[in-house]
């Protein structure tokens, strides 16, 4: 009976590894959309913090054209379109290595490789997100 | 006998298991039970933010900030 006890739990603990493995891409998905909507978000709140800066500046008559002019003359954006541009494309490369990975299998790219590019998306993530912080309390003062 | 009982049942209470642990799951993560992403899912995640380029994000903050075309 013992030995019964211990396959019967072997069997519920496999079978459980293999319900969760089946919905590992299902919170993988959940995670990912809620952690570029997360950094997404920060760099929203650091975009409208250069436009009003640039408004403020220019006067409330400026145009499209000045404003843009003027955020792309900022040191701050100068810094931060090249970490926006590299976080873009490490987590769009992540998203479609996700995608590669659902549609054929872990043969077509390897768990590996996945991972990399899981792992450039966060370094990228955290790059630009560190560095929108440090604007945090500016962001905070200047109002729209 | 038991023996013979556990194995009969086995399949049933592995379903049993993964439909409470599916369940359980889906609390986790406020999804449906057995619902899977699928790769159209994926690229469409990755097409949202291929455009959410610093350019056009800094032309959609100047649109916010109620500046004309």
């Amino acid at each position: 009976m013992k030995i019964l006890k211990s396959l019967f739990a072997i069997a519920l603990i496999v079978t459980l590894f293999g319900c969760a493995s089946s919905n590992t891409q299902r919170i993988l998905y959940k995670s990912t959309d809620a952690f570029g909507a997360v950094v997404d978000k920060a760099c929203i709140a650091f975009e409208d913090f250069e436009v009003t800066k640039a408004i403020q500046a220019l006067g409330p008559q400026a145009t499209r054209q000045q404003i843009t002019e003027w955020v792309h003359n900022d040191p701050a954006w100068k810094n931060y379109a090249p970490m926006k541009e590299n976080f873009n494309q490490a987590y769009v490369a992540w998203c479609s290595v996700n995608a590669t990975l659902v549609s054929s299998g872990t043969n077509a790219v390897s768990v590996m490789t996945a991972a990399q590019f899981k792992q450039n998306a966060i370094t990228a993530a955290v790059k630009v997100t560190a560095f929108i912080v440090q604007f945090v309390p500016s962001i905070k003062t200047v109002q729209p | 006998m038991w023996a013979t009982i556990l194995i009969a049942m086995a399949p049933k209470l592995a379903e049993g298991a993964t439909e409470l642990a599916a369940y359980l799951i889906s609390l986790i993560t406020k999804d449906p039970v057995g619902t899977q992403t699928t790769p159209e899912e994926w690229k469409k995640l990755g097409e949202l933010y291929a455009g959410r380029t610093a350019e056009q994000g800094l032309q959609d903050a100047i649109t916010r900030a109620g500046v004309p075309a």
